[in-house]
């Protein structure tokens, strides 16, 4: 309850500061219809859209537009899903509207499961070639659980249904006549994540397809079967540009370039055709890919003043921090050798892991009056009180989940941080601590004994997905000290896993294993 | 995982809060206390008759539970008050005390009563104890302790009538499996039955009497008994007097409830002295305030008689008046005696008995100078008298209840470790018996008492819950069968000392062979248990391990074939590191869903390892091949724009495509742009470059590109490698004689030249970009080399290693359909087979199978083979037909006509017609025709191929169409492919028959 409720202001202060430009590919972007979309982009509501489509006996490729609305109601979302699609040549098309009612309900671990289930009479009218297929019937079930980390959401979900379609004939131009019916079994899984620097969802979708259909007086029957796999994710890419101009006030700067990309891959085992469209023994196996882009979204980045960095081995990453808006104290006086204190830590890893986007089309209208209420906190640290300077992120850290704080009701937030202790924030922000044994995790640093218990699990989990790497001699020197410079290299490695290492995972990965 | 934390903080800080505020908050004057003791009547009697003589100054470690037991009247002395220590508890001796314990005396009594009085006046017993004896005798027999005979034999009058070795004697010394067995029968201890580890983990189990096997297990579980220490439980030994008290004493958690004593544990926190003389004698009270440790005020108000007007008598022999004393039993630092040895700040143990009597009261130490911690002992260093703890938890009393334990049980991560100095003459016991500091096993949790930062007192404390033994879990470092032990890596481990590995601790396996072990929650053999695995491990009493219970800890990684040995395969991961991984044959690889052979495994294969990685060792688990390869699908030459560094694409312009060795200008005209993929490789001179630097000094540069397929039918450019337009570039067509990989050099059958690589070469094999030591002998290779102007050395631009088709195309025959069975054979009458340009007749019938994938060609297409059968209108018997076979396995019959001998036509596509493609390429329907250029025709008197004009053919929907042994569609002939044609006439034009694609 409480950590919601901070949630809540924080949501708000993070609105407020935020710049309003948001391109997210949030979850359910592209249907539960096997296809891809562009993604969400804020202010529209139509995308891109590509499908297969298998009910011919032959894998069709329908592109077309899909518009989605959605609409927030207490714990429930209703939306609606309207496709209008046609094949490249335009012998095939396909009209679809289905509305869609989730329930989310929270659990006490602060988890949300997600139900949906089909809202009213769904429609869909297909034309493949001659024949026109109209749903009768549509089971669907979608179920989905969310897991809240501090700086990343991960959900995984299970879709389930049915759909009937009856068979008819436009060859005779009057009205068709059902003369059979295809029933698609659909199962699948998907799986994704949220987060301040890219969304990812990847979607694994097996059909069976199975048509019955009168040809004169004989009854054809035959199956076929698809698997399509999709992954559809918003990435933000940086890249340094160098002014070209020698007399200009700063060497270069970052650029930021924000896009959507779906792609989708499916794979068919149907049966062959004769050329009076009577199925044969013959399978064909067909294997073929989609893919959709957005057009990059540019964002220029704020240009810091570092140069007594100037070929200081963190300067990259720290003009990258600086850049990122992430560390935001005085950057002339940036002291890479200094080290850096837990309050200073915690200020920067608020921003490095910042909070997980909301959903643009569900964020209620409510949380914003929540916003004039003025409400007297209690300081959670007794060494931290609202005069300290890191007051409000420190709060923030410790309430997210990044830092814990020290002994009593302490955190002392001029003690100085250990690598190992570092590395257990990020591991604890980005919450893959299960990816490594809770106890006795081994990593294979040669100073493996020297890192403490506690971080065994979050240097081994930090490992395994690059986030560290040991020095030349393979040593992690786990107890030294943080400086700045270190610091500022190690955050910057965790924004990068976070923009670009764990998208593979549900990507590149996902779609060719 | 923070949750948890925050409760164990917040447990550690009400146990401190809960320290401190027993003294700072003495109770005040007003608080009511919760309960009121007194002492007992006669306590100074009691006292004199337990103060035995031989215990007082022995230094017996039963010592407490002798005081106790007698302080409560379980256990006597012979009241010559000795107590025999060492004296041997006899048959009789046991039962009675067996239901002593219990509170049994007056059911003993009656019964005696009972049987005396069924006695001849004559045979009356005169001594009360014999009597009794009789009583718990009769009572023993009555409930199963003993046999019916066994009573007889006891109660026989004249003992030596009894046969030895078979008959009853009282008199004897009882076994210890007797005393456990009664003793559990007494106290109802469930039977243990079936679940025999922990009597099995003694070596001399089978000496045991079978039937008392589940009472002597309940005796072990309960901690009330022990094994003598050296492995054995010594069923038939005997058993002391003193080993009789601290058994019952080990039992008092089940006894003292029966006897409806309560045992409490407080702090004195508070004492009042009050006189009292009206009575004539002077009778001191002393009031004790003790904290009890559920935080309530306990009061215990003791009175004696000081008297003041005789000096000479001590308390021990004085004879108070009754009434005035109500005193009660102490034992504090190995002495006993009354209240007066207790001062403010002891800690203490006292029971009470229903009337609020205090019967017993054991000081167990005072909080002043003394802790208590419940610890695992990690190391112990004699040399140093140092000892390696885990801190589990700070108690308060030496004691460990349920709630302790709960609380250590679910205690995760984050416990503290500390080196402790321990007194050279600390007091050490494991389960109940005194032992050497050797003795001290790691992992074993023990009590130590902590006095002035020295341990004093080293006590094994068992952690079992409810009776589940004790449970240890970590990582595995070695596992090892054969030689009985597993080795756990903790989590702790702080590496000041390397020579001391305190991380690490071993378990012995009494017999590898009879553990329960599970992986996976899979039942698996003890030898699946692999250095890196989570396990769970059961312990028996004996601290070995009976059952395991584990998980594996494989991680994924991903990585690129470098290449493949016997026994290992060389791989890069993501991050560019390389390794060779070990690989046997017990490898899984899975490819496309199918597990296949180490061998399918090619260089430059995207793969994922499923990897067993321990700081020892690494071993591969499985490796999965990725289904999506990204192959190479180009090779381009173009002059380069520029990088746009927004889109990252590749500007280009007089594009060229790399085709059979020769560059062909590609179909785009003009400028064209290709995107660089996600993993780029940008190389000049070898050399790795960025998108700024060529943009700065590469432009208009000629630069070699190799493209990947990526999804939704596109290509992105993988490796870029700019060449010297200076040099002289050269198209070899050769064959790989050898490979020099150390030197980056090889050489050609026919070319006389070496050719050299470097970072910068594009090698391709098997459509998969591969590094220089994938290029072998006997590889056909088209490569573009560059001359160096000054050196004159060839350097590889690009390699491309291909399978070549293989020439010998699939076998066909031709015949006349005799028969068929329908979907399942056919047979020809005759067939002729086709050899090179010609058909070999055979004058026998020959029968092909029919397969679901045997496709069936008629002049409209494919039918279905259900429609391929030998009867009605349609009936195919007497059709000639081609047949591609596999074997005995028809793959593909095609009704296409009959073509004269030898027409035979050969050449190089030019174009294919007729079929339509959509906006990205794809053919919707496919070609009916194509033009041969180069063409020749076959002159079938001379044999020799005459040149001809361009030839264009018609392909119709029963043409057989072959490359590489299988039957493909037209639209999967490509442009510049040398086609071998069977064709209708020996002109120019025509229908074609069967396509060979030849190269």
């Amino acid at each position: 309850m409480k950590r919601s409720f901070y949630m809540i202001i924080f949501l708000i202060l993070t609105l407020i500061c935020i710049e309003p430009m948001k391109v997210m590919a949030t979850e359910g972007y592209s249907g539960y219809e096997g296809g891809i979309s562009s993604g969400e982009v804020a202010g529209k509501t139509t995308y891109e859209y590509q499908e297969v489509n298998f009910l011919s006996g032959q894998p069709v490729v329908l592109k077309g537009s899909l518009t989605i609305k959605k609409a927030l109601k207490g714990n429930a979302v209703s939306s609606t899903y309207t496709y209008d699609l046609a094949s490249i040549d335009k012998s095939s098309n396909l009209k679809r509207t289905l509305i869609y009612n989730t329930l989310i309900s929270k659990k006490d671990n602060g988890q949300s499961v997600e139900e949906t289930s089909l809202n009213s009479k769904p429609v869909e009218t297909i034309k493949i070639g001659n024949n026109n297929y109209t749903l009768t019937s549509y089971d669907f079930s979608r179920t989905n659980l969310t897991d809240m980390k501090p700086a990343v959401n991960y959900y995984a979900g299970n879709i389930s249904g049915r759909k009937i379609y009856s068979i008819g004939s436009s060859s005779s131009g009057s009205a068709s006549q059902s003369s059979g019916t295809i029933t698609l079994d659909i199962t699948g899984k998907f799986y994704g994540y949220d987060q301040y620097w890219g969304t990812t969802e990847v979607e694994e979708l097996n059909y069976i397809v199975q048509s019955e259909k009168k040809n004169g007086a004989k009854v054809e029957k035959w199956g076929g079967s698809a698997d399509v796999t999709y992954s559809t994710s918003t990435t933000k890419q940086i890249r340094y540009v160098e002014n070209k101009p020698n007399e200009i006030s700063f060497g270069g700067g970052y650029v930021q370039t924000q896009s959507n990309s779906s792609i989708l891959e499916y794979t068919s085992n149907l049966p062959a055709f004769d050329p009076s469209n009577a199925p044969s023994d013959n399978m064909v196996t067909s294997k073929d890919s989609l893919k959709i882009e957005t057009f990059p979204v540019q964002t220029r980045l704020k240009v810091p003043n570092i140069s007594q960095l100037k070929g200081h081995w963190a300067e990259n990453d720290v003009r990258m921090l600086y850049s990122l808006e992430v560390l935001t104290d005085n950057d002339s006086s940036f002291n890479p050798d200094q080290y850096m204190t837990r309050a200073e830590f915690a200020k920067a890893i608020i921003l490095a892991g910042k909070e997980v986007p909301q959903d643009s089309a569900l964020i209620s209208k409510t949380t914003t009056s929540a916003s004039t209420k003025k409400t007297q906190t209690v300081p959670t640290f007794n060494d931290v009180t609202q005069d300290n300077l890191y007051y409000n992120q420190i709060e923030s850290a410790f309430k997210r989940g990044f830092l814990n704080g020290k002994g009593e009701s302490n955190f002392n937030p001029n003690d100085y941080l250990t690598l190992a202790e570092a590395i257990t924030v990020f591991i604890r922000g980005l919450g893959l601590e299960d990816m490594a044994p809770e106890s006795g995790a081994v990593t294979t640093f040669k100073d493996n004994d020297s890192i403490p218990g506690y971080a065994k699990n979050a240097v081994s989990v930090a490992q395994q997905i690059g986030l560290v790497k040991g020095d030349d001699k393979g040593n992690l020197n786990p107890n030294a000290k943080l400086t700045n410079a270190k610091a500022a290299a190690l955050l910057n490695r965790f924004i990068v896993y976070m923009r670009d290492g764990i998208r593979k995972d549900y990507r590149d990965k996902y779609l060719g294993f | 995982m923070t949750h948890k934390k925050q409760k164990k903080v917040s447990l550690l800080l009400s146990i401190a809060l809960m320290l401190t505020g027993v003294f700072s908050s003495a109770a005040s004057e007003k608080e009511v206390p919760e309960a009121v003791y007194s002492g007992i009547d006669n306590a100074s009697v009691l006292l004199k008759n337990i103060d035995y003589t031989d215990v007082k100054n022995s230094d017996t470690w039963a010592k407490e539970a002798i005081y106790e037991t007698g302080a409560l009247g379980i256990m006597k002395g012979y009241g010559n008050r000795s107590f025999g220590l060492t004296q041997p508890v006899t048959k009789e001796q046991a039962i009675a005390a067996a239901y002593r314990i219990v509170g049994r005396e007056a059911d003993a009594q009656k019964a005696a009563e009972a049987l005396d009085n069924a006695r001849a006046a004559a045979n009356k017993k005169k001594n009360a104890i014999n009597m009794w004896s009789d009583g718990y005798l009769q009572l023993a027999a009555n409930e199963g302790l003993i046999t019916k005979q066994a009573l007889t034999d006891a109660l026989n009058a004249d003992q030596t009538t009894l046969i030895p070795g078979t008959s009853f004697y009282r008199s004897n010394r009882a076994q210890r499996q007797e005393i456990g067995d009664w003793m559990a029968k007494t106290l109802k201890l469930d039977p243990v039955y079936g679940q025999d580890n922990i009597f099995n983990s003694f070596n001399d189990w089978s000496m045991a009497d079978p039937i008392k096997i589940p009472y002597l297990e309940a005796m072990l579980k309960n901690n009330i008994m022990n094994g003598t220490g050296n492995g054995s439980f010594n069923p038939t030994g005997t058993v002391t007097r003193e080993q009789t008290a601290q058994i019952i004493k080990n039992a008092e958690n089940i006894i003292l409830p029966i006897l409806k004593y309560d045992k409490k544990m407080g702090t004195i926190e508070d004492i009042k002295k009050s006189v009292d003389s009206s009575m004539g004698d002077k009778i001191t009270t002393n009031t004790y305030n003790i904290r009890n440790s559920n935080g309530k005020l306990h009061k215990v108000d003791a009175q004696y008689l000081t008297d003041a007007f005789d000096n000479s008598k001590n308390e021990q022999v004085g004879t108070p008046v009754p009434g005035a004393e109500k005193d009660f039993i102490v034992y504090k630092d190995g002495k006993i005696g009354k209240n007066d040895l207790l001062s403010l700040g002891d800690r203490v143990e006292y029971i009470v008995a229903p009337d609020n009597t205090i019967r017993f009261m054991n000081v167990v130490s005072s909080v002043n100078d003394t802790k208590y911690v419940a610890a695992q002992v990690n190391s112990v260093d004699p040399s140093k008298l140092t000892m390696n703890v885990t801190t589990l938890l700070n108690l308060d009393y030496p004691n460990l209840d349920s709630t302790n334990k709960g609380n250590i049980a679910n205690s995760g991560s984050g416990l503290i470790d500390s080196t402790l100095r321990y007194s050279n003459n600390a007091k050490i016991r494991i389960d109940g018996k005194p032992a050497t500091i050797d003795q001290i096993k790691p992992d074993l949790t023990f009590i130590l008492t902590i006095k002035n930062n020295m341990v004093t007192d080293i006590n094994s404390a068992n952690l079992t819950l409810n009776g589940d033994t004790r449970i240890v879990r970590g990582v595995v470092e070695e596992n090892n069968p054969q030689l009985g032990y597993i080795t756990l890596y903790g989590e702790n481990g702080d590496g000041v000392d390397p020579s001391v590995l305190n991380a690490l601790r071993t378990f012995n396996y009494i017999n590898p062979n009879g553990i329960t072990v599970n992986k996976n929650h899979k039942k698996a053999d003890i030898e699946d248990i692999e250095p890196g695995d989570s396990v769970f491990m059961k312990l028996d009493a004996g601290m070995n391990v009976y059952d395991i219970s584990a998980a594996d800890n494989y991680t994924n990684k991903y990585a690129k074939v470098i290449s493949r040995k016997p026994s290992s395969i060389a791989v890069e991961f993501e991050d560019g590191t390389q390794q060779v991984l070990p690989v046997d044959d017990k490898v899984t690889v899975v490819s496309n869903n199918e597990v296949v052979g180490l061998d399918k495994l090619k260089d430059g294969d995207r793969i994922k390892l499923l990897l067993n990685q321990t700081n020892k060792n690494i071993s591969v688990k499985g490796i999965t091949v990725s289904d999506s390869q990204k192959p190479i699908k180009n090779i381009y030459k173009g002059k380069l724009v520029y990088i746009d560094d927004t889109s990252n694409d590749l500007v280009l312009q007089n594009v060229e495509k790399l085709d059979k060795g020769q560059w062909e200008r590609a179909d785009s005209i003009g400028i064209s742009k290709i995107r660089l993929g996600d993993d780029y490789k940008l190389y000049s001179d070898n050399k790795a470059v960025e998108i700024e630097g060529v943009n700065k000094n590469l432009k208009n540069q000629e630069a070699y590109i190799a493209s990947q397929s990526d999804y939704g039918g596109g290509e992105k450019a993988a490796v870029v490698t700019f060449r010297n337009k200076n040099n002289l570039e050269s198209m070899i067509d050769d064959t790989i004689s050898n490979n020099e990989a150390s030197a980056n050099k090889f050489g050609l059958t026919k070319n006389s030249n070496d050719f050299t690589y470097g970072p910068g070469t594009i090698i391709v094999k098997d459509d998969r970009l591969v590094l220089g030591n994938s290029i072998s002998s006997d590889d056909a290779a088209y490569i573009v080399a560059n001359r160096d102007n000054d050196s004159g050395d060839y350097l590889a631009g690009i390699v491309q290693l291909n399978e070549r088709i293989d020439p010998n195309a699939a076998t066909i025959y031709r015949g006349r359909i005799k028969a068929i069975d329908d979907n399942k054979s056919f047979e020809v009458e005759s067939f002729s087979q086709l050899k090179g340009q010609n058909w070999e007749y055979v004058n026998t019938p020959k029968t092909f199978k029919i397969t679901y994938d045997t496709k069936i060609l008629t002049d409209k297409g494919l039918i279905a083979q259900r429609d391929f059968t030998g009867y009605g209108d349609k009936s195919f018997i007497g059709s000639s037909v081609y047949i591609m076979a596999d074997n005995i396995n028809a793959v593909l019959v095609s009704t296409a006509p009959y073509g004269p001998d030898g027409a035979f036509a050969k050449g190089r596509v030019v174009e294919l017609s007729g079929g339509s493609a959509g906006d990205d390429g794809k053919y919707l329907t496919e070609p009916t025709g194509v033009m041969l250029r180069d063409a020749k025709i076959y002159d079938v008197t001379n044999h020799i191929w005459a040149d001809s004009k361009d030839i264009t053919l018609n392909l119709l929907k029963n043409s057989i169409i072959i490359k590489n042994k299988k039957e493909i569609n037209p639209s999967e002939i490509n442009k510049n492919d040398t086609l071998r044609i069977y064709k209708k006439g020996k002109t120019e034009t025509g229908d074609a028959y069967i396509v060979i694609v030849d190269a």
